[in-house]
């Protein structure tokens, strides 16, 4: 076996193609042909864990196969008060992605404050706020196409946005020019310092969070909202009022609010308990990690 | 169904269903066989193998997905009913560790002097056949005790079948390295209260008061405790955290109130006087379940009032007061320790005192306590023998009054010394005494001199510093290449089994190291009763009621029917057990005990000399009579206590402690000039103790450790953010950069562990395996150049006088701008 842990060539395939809708049955639940073959119901009774106690109920089931169901505005919400600063998010994204040394999709800013002894550190957990009006698909030069989501025709430049809300860039198409890692108010854009832009491969590509495209679209929650042990990450459809993100949002109106939110860029990224000093002042990987390039945040 | 829900709300409703947040145990389309497709990025198939991890002694349980043969995610798994789906940042880098470009792939032979870094690259039959031929000539002069084993990670089945080898073989020179972690701690616990490791109950608890642990970025139940601990604080619980430095723990507390270090036992103290004085205590559990009484304990807590425990600790007596009364009358409230109380000179002293406050509020084992953990009860197939041993790991004679869990930072100085003889074999086996005791200076020494140790076989992964000091190095495998069942105790207080599998083929030549004592015992004539380690797994499946096939796709599997262990002390013991033959009561302490199970050669003998006098006593605990019934009580371990907390204790009164939980100033740190310093050290949350710095993705996050000070005390010293400094204690000096942060109490350096690294692999030190190296995309990538230091060559051996702690917090140090 060969000890390389990367399946980086020079020209990865896109990290996120829209994988348009084809799995996605009429009744809105996304199931693949695998689970087609061999009949869903067979496959959610013969994997529900035999170890059913009343700790564990059918909703701990692995075979879920309700899953996450197609959105109209996929969200996410970060409750502050349960993120305790591990970073478990900011490796389980390394390794869904297998992210360069040097850049991050997302991670957790740190900020020390207030004077001994009543001092205390914040944590403010970042990524691509999939913002609605988002300046980077505004920039991107690439000249858009017609796609089609889930019935829902709509232009896509390289970077683009999805008619569920989604942020995307498709490698292929990207020229590599940057103007979308500049543009970002958030520094949410990196330039990877390995992979090749598809259509200028004298450019590096960029790189950026996909809010999981291709977990989402089958059904699962973002990587990072996966292995959160504070269970401090929510994922769900911001149009859907049934959705537990909606709920808490609606709940906790006054507390929940994006980042800069004067921008105007209306992030689709929000917090519960939101400390702006913290992504202000805090201590960002991003400052300190040369390779990223344009990653690099302005004050 | 209300339309609304708030987020506490929310998590409540779930954790009705056992799960944490909606969503959080989504896991999509998986076939019958653990197949999927469109997990990965590309879009291709993966196969999803349960397992368990290994990147810290928590090992939750995991699930791996392998694409086109290799890992290339780990997820937690989330049939657990202990991490629950969840897993920390080192267990989401656990890839790192199999794709390690500097891992150690073939068996190695050193050529030229012994650390200068050349080897031979040699077969298997040749390692084997070298090692065996030493070995048998230790077997034929009878001198197997010759031959020592030493490792630092090794747990459940992996243990059991390396014990099996070592008795098979005939030696019981076995070295471990607890006393570098919480030692104190478990020696207390024996001391005091029942067998080691305390649960705490925060599902169900209404307070946390915390000394000195930092479970929000380590502890041994690392994801077990923080996500309980943050469900509790989001329903409303308070969180009080005493520590010296502002951990993340401390950060996210209701309060970090700062302590001085060493000094947590002067705070208790003066809680259990605040508790007395204003009778929030809890009569009747203190008259029936322990070895004190009110009257006592009123009289000996009257002199730590609140206004003296502020002078020694700095925490107002106002504070005091008010944590002990909020402690007092929470009602359940759990008190929380680790080593930032316990790796102290009083460490002992400390833990003991935990157990006061909480026996004088009657918290013991109750929901919402510190309860007596619980964890699979495994069954397995066993060798038995007689072994010889060399007395190596308790440290010198007069050291330390209990080692019970030995005093393994002395070894290499006992080894030096030679009082008590040497091996000619020592084998370390995921042990770095090199990098991981105090003075690390003398340990490369000893480790380095082929007349003090004349063969040194490493059996490891990596190139640690230790075995780089190696004759031979034998290559095992990652822990995700290999079997193993486990057996981490749960904080859902239902035991959980579980199962540790290959995810992927073990790279190189590397072979799982059970296997290969297996083999060597073959080889050498005698057998250990297994074949395989997948044979003794399925074997001890088998003697436990485990179905093997069902442990191997769930990856975890517990009791259906079974529930919360709680209130473990009450259990009435059936009359047919404390009246079987040979059970016999002891008047002295009311305890039932089996006199077979212990030393005494008969019944006369143990009638005679007792309970707590006769060797190996508490062996045979059967129950403890409480008021005419004979209950399970608090189940003793390695000393002949009672089954009643023993808050006052007649074996540390034997030795000359104080039998009550008492104020033991820590020697150095009493009339310290202004110019010295108490060092103490630190963990993070995104590496472990020394072994995940190969760990790229998690060394990228955490690669420098500068000494943090309070601004006052960098400017008594002219010292600025960022300043290079000498830091000199009274064994040696080191260089590091100041950091100045407001998160630190006046007085101290900290210096976190983890770093500074001269081998382990490039994203560790910098330099390349001697053994080679293979270089993956990111070698290009690396981004920094510090690899941090490692102030352990500063920091003495020290045992604590009752357990053999080694008392990393202690050291005084001075420091000036370099």
């Amino acid at each position: 076996m060969s000890k390389s842990d990367t399946n980086t060539g020079i020209i990865k395939e896109p990290a996120s193609t829209p994988d348009e809708n084809e799995n996605i049955q009429k009744d809105g639940i996304v199931r693949t042909d695998f689970l087609k073959k061999i009949g869903v119901g067979l496959a959610a009774t013969s994997l529900l864990p035999l170890c059913t106690s009343s700790l564990l109920a059918t909703s701990n089931s692995p075979t879920n196969d309700g899953g996450l169901k197609p959105a109209g505005r996929w969200g996410m919400l970060v409750d502050l008060n349960r993120c305790y600063g591990c970073k478990a998010c900011a490796i389980a994204c390394k390794a869904e992605f297998d992210v360069r040394l040097g850049v991050y999709n997302s991670n957790v800013i740190e900020y020390e404050h207030g004077k001994y002894p009543k001092t205390t550190r914040s944590f403010l957990p970042w990524l691509c706020n999939h913002c609605s009006d988002a300046p980077c698909v505004d920039v991107c030069p690439a000249d858009p196409v017609k796609k089609n989501f889930n019935g829902k025709t709509y232009d896509a430049k390289a970077t683009y946005k999805r008619p569920d809300g989604m942020v995307l860039y498709d490698q292929n198409r990207c020229l590599g020019c940057h103007a979308c890692v500049e543009e970002c108010p958030y520094k949410a854009r990196y330039v990877d310092p390995l992979l090749r832009a598809g259509e200028e491969p004298d450019n590096q590509a960029i790189g950026k969070c996909t809010f999981c495209q291709h977990r989402v679209d089958r059904g699962l929650e973002p990587s990072c909202v996966n292995t959160c042990p504070g269970n401090a990450r929510i994922f769900g459809d911001l149009d859907d009022p049934n959705a537990a993100i909606s709920k808490i949002i609606k709940k906790n109106k006054n507390r929940v609010k994006g980042l800069k939110e004067g921008y105007g860029t209306h992030p689709n990224v929000f917090y519960l308990n939101l400390f702006e000093d913290t992504y202000t002042h805090g201590s960002d990987i991003r400052n300190n990690a040369p390779a990223s390039g344009g990653q690099n945040r302005k004050a | 169904m209300n339309t609304t829900i708030s987020r506490r709300d929310f998590i409540k409703v779930s954790a009705v269903f056992g799960t944490l947040a909606a969503g959080s145990q989504i896991r999509g389309d998986i076939s019958a066989e653990g197949v999927t497709k469109g997990f990965s990025p590309s879009g291709k198939e993966r196969k999803i193998i349960p397992s368990a991890c290994w990147q810290c002694v928590s090992r939750d349980a995991i699930e791996c997905q392998v694409e086109d043969g290799r890992l290339v995610k780990i997820e937690g798994n989330p049939r657990s009913i202990r991490n629950r789906g969840k897993i920390c940042s080192r267990g989401q880098a656990g890839i790192n560790q199999v794709y390690d470009p500097d891992r150690i792939l073939y068996p190695m032979k050193r050529v030229g002097k012994r650390g200068e870094g050349n080897w031979k690259r040699i077969s298997w039959d040749d390692a084997l056949g070298e090692l065996s031929s030493r070995l048998d000539t230790l077997r034929k002069k009878n001198e197997p005790e010759k031959f020592m084993f030493h490792y630092g990670r090794m747990k459940a089945s992996d243990g059991k079948i390396v014990k099996d080898f070592l008795t098979g073989f005939g030696t019981g020179t076995l070295g471990n390295h607890t006393s570098i972690c919480e030692g104190a701690k478990w020696v207390a616990q024996e001391l005091t209260w029942a067998k080691h490791y305390d649960v705490w109950d925060f599902d169900n608890t209404n307070l946390i008061v915390n000394f000195g642990s930092n479970f929000f970025e380590a502890h041994t139940s690392h994801v077990q405790a923080a996500q309980r601990a943050t469900d509790a604080m989001d329903r409303g619980v308070k969180m009080y955290t005493f520590d010296v430095r502002l951990s993340n723990t401390a950060a996210k507390s209701t309060q970090w109130i700062p302590v001085k270090p060493g000094t947590d036992l002067a705070v208790m103290l003066a809680m259990g006087n605040v508790i007395m004085k204003k009778r929030l205590y809890d009569k009747s559990f203190i008259e029936n379940w322990t070895t004190t009484s009110v009257k006592q304990l009123k009289k000996h807590l009257k002199q730590y009032t609140p206004e003296w425990a502020e002078q020694i600790s700095g925490v107002s007596a106002d504070m005091i007061e008010s944590v002990a009364i909020q402690f007092a009358k929470a009602k359940p409230a759990v008190l929380v320790t680790y080593r930032g109380a316990v790796a102290h000179y009083n460490g002992v002293m400390t833990e003991r005192a935990k157990f006061m406050l909480e026996s004088m509020c009657g918290y013991l084992n109750q929901p919402g306590g510190t309860n007596q953990a619980v964890g699979p009860k495994w069954k397995y197939p066993k060798v038995s023998g007689s072994t010889k041993k060399l007395d190596l790991a308790n440290g010198f004679p007069g050291e330390s009054a209990f080692p019970n869990h030995h005093v393994n930072h002395q070894v290499l100085k006992m080894i030096k010394d030679g009082r008590n003889g040497r091996p000619d074999i020592y084998m370390t086996h995921c042990y770095n005494p090199a990098f991981v005791n105090g003075n690390c200076g003398e340990n490369i020494e000893i480790l380095k001199d082929e007349s003090l140790i004349p063969y040194h076989v490493a059996v490891d992964v990596f190139m640690s510093e230790t075995t780089a000091l190696a004759d031979l190095i034998l290559p095992d495998v990652t822990y995700l290449e290999r079997w193993s069942w486990d057996d981490m105790i749960s904080f859902a207080m239902i035991p959980e089994f579980y199962l540790r599998q290959p995810v992927v083929d073990p790279l190189g030549e590397s072979r799982q190291f059970q296997d290969v004592v297996i083999d060597l015992a073959k080889k050498m004539g005698f057998g250990l009763g297994y074949d395989s380690t997948l044979d003794f797994i399925k074997k001890s499946c088998e003697k436990s009621h485990v179905d093997f096939a069902l442990l191997k796709k769930n990856g975890v599997w517990h009791d259906p029917n079974a529930k919360p262990k709680f209130l473990q002390h009450l259990k009435e013991i059936k009359a047919e057990a404390y009246k079987a033959a040979d059970v016999i009561l002891d008047e002295d302490t009311g305890v039932y005990w089996n006199w077979k199970k212990s030393k005494a050669k008969s019944a006369a003998e143990a009638q005679k000399t007792g309970y707590r006098k006769m060797k190996y006593a508490y062996k045979g605990y059967i129950g403890q009579d409480i008021n005419g019934k004979v209950m399970a009580g608090f189940k003793p371990d390695k000393i002949n206590k009672s089954g009643l907390v023993e808050i006052s204790s007649p074996f540390l009164k034997e030795k000359g402690f104080p039998e009550l939980p008492s104020w033991m100033p820590i020697p150095e740190h009493q009339n310290l000039s202004r110019d010295e310093l108490i060092l103490t050290t630190y963990k993070v949350a995104v590496q472990t103790h020394s072994r995940t710095q190969n760990s790229r993705w998690l060394s990228e996050l955490f690669h420098d450790n500068p000494g943090l000070m309070n601004p006052k005390t960098a400017s008594m010293f002219g010292i600025k953010d960022g300043d290079q400094i000498k830091v000199k204690s009274g064994i040696g000096e080191m260089t590091t950069n100041a950091k100045v942060i407001e998160g630190i109490v006046p007085g101290v350096i900290a210096i976190s562990f983890h770093l500074g690294h001269w081998e382990y692999g490039e994203f560790a030190s910098g330099k390349k395996a001697s053994t080679g190296h293979e270089c993956i995309p990111d070698c290009d990538h690396v981004w920094w150049d510090t690899h941090g230091k490692n102030p352990n060559w500063i920091i003495p051996n020290s045992p604590d006088p009752i357990g053999g702690q080694q008392r990393w917090m202690d050291t005084v140090v001075t420091i000036q701008k370099a």
